[in-house]
């Protein structure tokens, strides 16, 4: 009996962390470049343990892409991440939205330097001022119509060594299968928004509410049969 | 408590701070020079609940690593410095700059101001000051009896005086640019500061390589799209709803949990 309690209790927990993944979905409703975790639940016990198993995946799948207008913004079709200089390691992101240091690199909302295949990309020619910037779909920069550096945009084969870090971005994987994007489509003036889908998550609320409400009724059921065990068969009339 | 209750406050609050600065925008629709702003929100840190093990790695080929994020957080407001839109007001003291650059504003300490509000106007002591009384820098002092203004592309100032057949030369309006002009701070009254992020103001004359030219009699609105903002508060306001759902999902659960034990 006791045994039945605690595997109900991993049960719950585990509801309880679903709902943890689905507010920080829904709390990045907004964010750019952000990709959503979906949490699901192994239905076979594992040997080791009666503990219910935890699994987290990451959807990869495009979110929508939005016009600014601004030409510092880019967004990638199809595949790849941009490559970013963080403090202490490289990451890659999908989270577009750039701007100009005062030294004239380009760098992230979280002043990380973009990188391009010559490392660091200052878009000042000869320390003047940055001027018509154009990025075209091969992720080429020209400033008035100079070449300057062209973007590195890295895919891998498989994305679920892939760990997340704040600011809609992954750390750079050390493993093989890291390859250069030989054709990207990169789009100057868009962002990619986050792939989250309110009604995807909303009724996951609904799911998570209503399970955590039927296992604490198989709780209290069990509850009510033990009580009748320990106050009812016992009873000598 | 619950992790998620605070995950879906924190996203309440980003949409709150949305919502403030989409409303700040349209209060400042007809603002000469206005300039709108957006704001940028990303992830919060991830929290390890359960390290992938290599067992697992093996068996499963990926860790079964689970992290669960604690929310977003507004990363930076960012001002988009597009043209707005130049409009005709016949009045000879406003200049707009159609392009790059920004009018300098001498301050009352003695540091400088950027704006792109080139409403000026001509102060008692005969010198051309901005709408809030501050000088234009280089100052430029007009001679009394003054019967005509003209402003050329240039930003040369040349008047007519009362009694004189031909102009005179009366001034020149400077233009600052900035490597990165998001990372202006903005300090109201349409003025802008230099600071750290935006680097050091390069000085030039209107209609230089880089610099745009001003335009006489003309003042520029604000950049805001009404229609853009209408929409971004639309889905600012549907996102903070359904947070607030997380947060009652959160408060349910909380509940259920409560009454476990009768």
């Amino acid at each position: 009996m006791n045994i039945q309690l605690n595997e109900l209790k991993s049960v719950l927990n585990a509801q309880l962390r679903k709902n943890d993944v689905i507010a920080n979905n829904l709390a990045n409703m907004n964010s750019t470049g952000f990709k959503r975790d979906v949490m699901f639940f192994d239905i076979i016990r594992q040997k080791t343990g009666n503990a219910t198993q935890l699994n987290l995946e990451t959807d990869f799948s495009q979110g929508p892409i939005e016009q600014t207008d601004n030409p510092l913004d880019l967004a990638i079709s199809g595949k790849g991440f941009f490559v970013i200089e963080g403090e202490r390691e490289q990451a890659i992101t999908r989270n577009g939205h750039f701007s100009v240091d005062s030294e004239g690199y380009l760098i992230t909302s979280s002043k990380n330097y973009l990188l391009g295949e010559g490392g660091r990309i200052n878009l000042s020619l000869n320390g003047q001022d940055v001027r018509n910037i154009q990025i075209n779909n091969e992720g080429e920069i020209y400033a008035d119509d100079q070449y300057l550096d062209r973007l590195r945009i890295v895919d891998l084969e498989n994305y679920n060594s892939l760990k997340k870090i704040q600011d809609n971005s992954f750390i750079m994987p050390h493993s093989k299968s890291v390859h250069e994007v030989e054709n990207p489509i990169i789009l100057q003036g868009h962002l990619e928004g986050s792939n989250v889908n309110a009604v995807d998550e909303m009724i996951s609320l609904i799911e998570v509410e209503r399970q955590f409400e039927s296992i604490q009724k198989v709780i209290h059921n069990h509850d009510e049969t033990m009580q009748k065990t320990v106050n009812t068969v016992g009873r000598f009339r | 408590m619950l992790r998620s209750l605070r995950t879906a406050a924190l996203g309440m609050a980003a949409q709150q701070l949305n919502v403030d600065t989409i409303s700040n925008n349209l209060a400042n629709v007809n603002t000469t020079g206005y300039k709108k702003n957006t704001i940028e929100f990303q992830d919060l840190l991830y929290e390890t609940i359960q390290t992938g093990s290599a067992s697992s790695y093996e068996t499963a080929g990926k860790p079964s690593e689970i992290q669960i994020g604690l929310g977003n957080k507004p990363i930076a407001t960012f001002r988009s410095f597009s043209q707005g839109n130049i409009e005709d007001t016949g009045n000879s003291l406003d200049v707009a700059i159609n392009g790059n650059g920004f009018f300098q504003i001498s301050r009352s300490d003695g540091t400088y101001a950027y704006t792109r509000d080139g409403g000026l106007r001509i102060n008692s002591d005969g010198y051309l000051v901005n709408s809030s009384g501050l000088h234009l820098f280089p100052e430029i002092s007009l001679p009394a009896g003054i019967a005509a203004v003209n402003i050329s592309q240039n930003g040369r100032i040349s008047a007519i005086i009362e009694g004189q057949a031909e102009p005179e030369e009366i001034g020149q309006i400077e233009l600052a640019t900035f490597i990165n002009p998001a990372g202006l701070r903005a300090m109201g009254g349409n003025l802008f500061e230099e600071t750290e992020a935006s680097g050091e103001p390069s000085y030039g004359l209107p209609g230089e390589e880089g610099f745009g030219t001003v335009m006489q009699g003309y003042l520029e609105k604000s950049n805001v799209d009404v229609v853009q903002e209408m929409i971004n508060l639309i889905v600012a306001q549907r996102a903070y709803e359904i947070n607030s759902k997380a947060v009652k999902t959160a408060d349910e659960l909380l509940s259920l949990t409560n009454q476990l034990k009768r």
